[in-house]
């Protein structure tokens, strides 16, 4: 049943890949295209750099700058919901928060931090703590309040309604939420690398650039996409196991 | 049981207000329904009773102590059955007993079983809500209503959303429910027959703002069935109060 679901797109994906490699040896130009089987091979050849140096330091940046967004965007959410001055006070400033051009402001950032880990920690949470904010946020005011009104005749205090209704109903938009941001913290990581890293998959790629090897600057690409997948996948299977009456809502 | 005495409360935002020196007793161990038309003011009348609204003026009191000095005085249902997906049904009806705290976790299950076994829930304990059938659920909500262990149940349109025959079994339900519990049972609908197959007494919210509530007694004894609705005397009693609800278009 799943592999018939899957199946279009599996078709979909292999006839692109067909049309990619067939334009590749068309053009004949690995450095302007190279083809899917170049990418690969390239990626087999740099494995040793890739996979000892550059994409550790990649995933470190993914994981700090995960953390830090799940926290701060949890944070924001909780407190917009508890305070309504916080969120008049908040709401506006975040969404306003995603006008700034973010890769613009990278090389600033390299200013500030230099090539530490921090100047593309700060890109990766610019870019990923606001869909954890706004979405976590949304998932509060879902809560219907005749569920609320029902908590309150029982007795239950802010606390109670917090712990017992609010929290497990804003689950399922949690877990959106990390999905969203799983991918846009790699894409954040990746630019912050682009501007300025001496290490990293962004790096990498930038520096194959310079050296007009067109395979090699996908090869850490095509890393950095199967390490979101991977880790969206990841958080998928979590919230399988976790949430199991989302389909109700 | 409940007593209201001349209890005036307005929304903030209407220039009239709803209740207006509104008085009105329901007695210990009754089946008292409260009737009108939509958007009379019945569901706000549950709700002060509730604590959810504050009235501004008069006095309510349940067991002959104001509402304001007690807690869990009252057990609400409201119209949705409102059980939480994430919790298996036994676990939604131990949340009243869970806010009260201080029951043992053990004694809460075995309360909640028994609850759910009399509800005819023996056997779903562990499924979760959206196993339960429109019925099954309400009866669960009603389990859990009475695990607020209030002598006064407030019931809010509980089975307006069912369907006509889960609807009247339900109604039967809920007459051996209360004949075995003893509560005192308030109970909104806007179904005029609901109202006289369930209750002693029927109150007819009639008035804009409410300032008293029509108090009619429903001459038929325990136990009851559907065919006692098909006596002459209680079809005339239908279309009475029918046509004392209609007699107020504009009540919108």
């Amino acid at each position: 049943m799943k592999n018939n679901r899957n199946l279009p797109a599996a078709i979909l994906f292999f006839a692109l890949l067909m049309i990619w490699q067939a334009a590749a040896m068309g053009i004949s130009a690995a450095y302007i295209l190279p083809s899917p089987l170049q990418v690969l091979k390239r990626l087999w050849e740099l494995r040793g750099p890739l996979f000892s140096a550059h994409l550790p330091a990649t995933m470190q940046v993914v994981g700090i700058s995960l953390a830090i967004s799940i926290v701060l965007g949890l944070a924001l959410a909780v407190l917009m919901d508890v305070s309504p001055t916080a969120e008049k006070a908040l709401y506006p400033l975040v969404i306003a928060s995603q006008t700034i051009p973010t890769t613009a402001l990278a090389p600033l950032f390299v200013l500030w931090f230099g090539y530490t880990v921090w100047s593309k920690v700060l890109v990766a949470v610019l870019m990923t703590f606001f869909p954890i904010t706004v979405t976590v946020f949304d998932g509060f005011r879902s809560v219907k309040s005749d569920m609320t009104d029902l908590m309150r005749t029982f007795g239950a205090s802010d606390a109670q309604i917090f712990m017992k209704l609010k929290f497990p109903a804003v689950l399922p938009y949690f877990f959106s939420a990390v999905k969203m941001a799983v991918p846009l913290s790699i894409i954040g990581a990746a630019i912050g690398e682009w501007l300025g890293a001496q290490s990293g998959l962004g790096y990498f790629s930038r520096r194959m650039m310079t050296q007009l090897d067109g395979a090699g600057v996908f090869a850490p690409i095509l890393l950095l996409s199967v390490c979101a997948m991977l880790m969206t996948a990841v958080v998928s299977l979590l919230e399988r196991r976790i949430v199991t009456w989302r389909q109700e809502l | 049981m409940l007593r209201f005495e001349n209890v005036t409360f307005s929304y903030p935002q209407d220039s009239q207000p709803t209740l207006s020196g509104l008085s009105f007793e329901v007695p210990k161990g009754g089946f008292v329904s409260l009737i009108g038309a939509s958007g009379c003011g019945k569901s706000t009348i549950f709700r002060i009773v509730c604590g959810l609204l504050k009235a501004q003026s008069g006095s309510i009191t349940v067991g002959g102590r104001p509402i304001g000095e007690q807690k869990q005085y009252c057990g609400y249902m409201p119209q949705r059955d409102l059980l939480f997906p994430w919790r298996s049904v036994e676990e939604n009806v131990c949340l009243p007993m869970e806010l009260q705290g201080g029951i043992p976790k053990d004694r809460m299950r075995g309360l909640a079983r028994e609850a759910l076994r009399t509800a005819g829930l023996e056997g779903w304990e562990d499924k979760s809500p959206a196993e339960l059938s429109g019925g099954m659920r309400q009866r669960a909500a009603f389990a859990r209503t009475l695990m607020t262990g209030s002598d006064l149940l407030l019931l809010d349109e509980p089975f307006s959303a069912l369907d006509y025959l889960t609807r009247i079994s339900m109604r039967e339900w809920l007459l051996q429910q209360w004949e075995q519990d003893k509560k005192t049972i308030f109970f909104i609908t806007h179904d005029v027959e609901e109202a006289i197959f369930l209750s002693s007494e029927i109150l007819v919210a009639d008035t804009w703002p409410i300032t008293q509530l029509k108090r009619v007694t429903v001459p038929l004894g325990w136990p009851r069935t559907q065919k006692d609705l098909a006596r002459p005397d209680i079809q005339e009693l239908k279309a009475e109060l029918i046509e004392h609800l209609r007699r107020k278009p504009d009540e919108e």
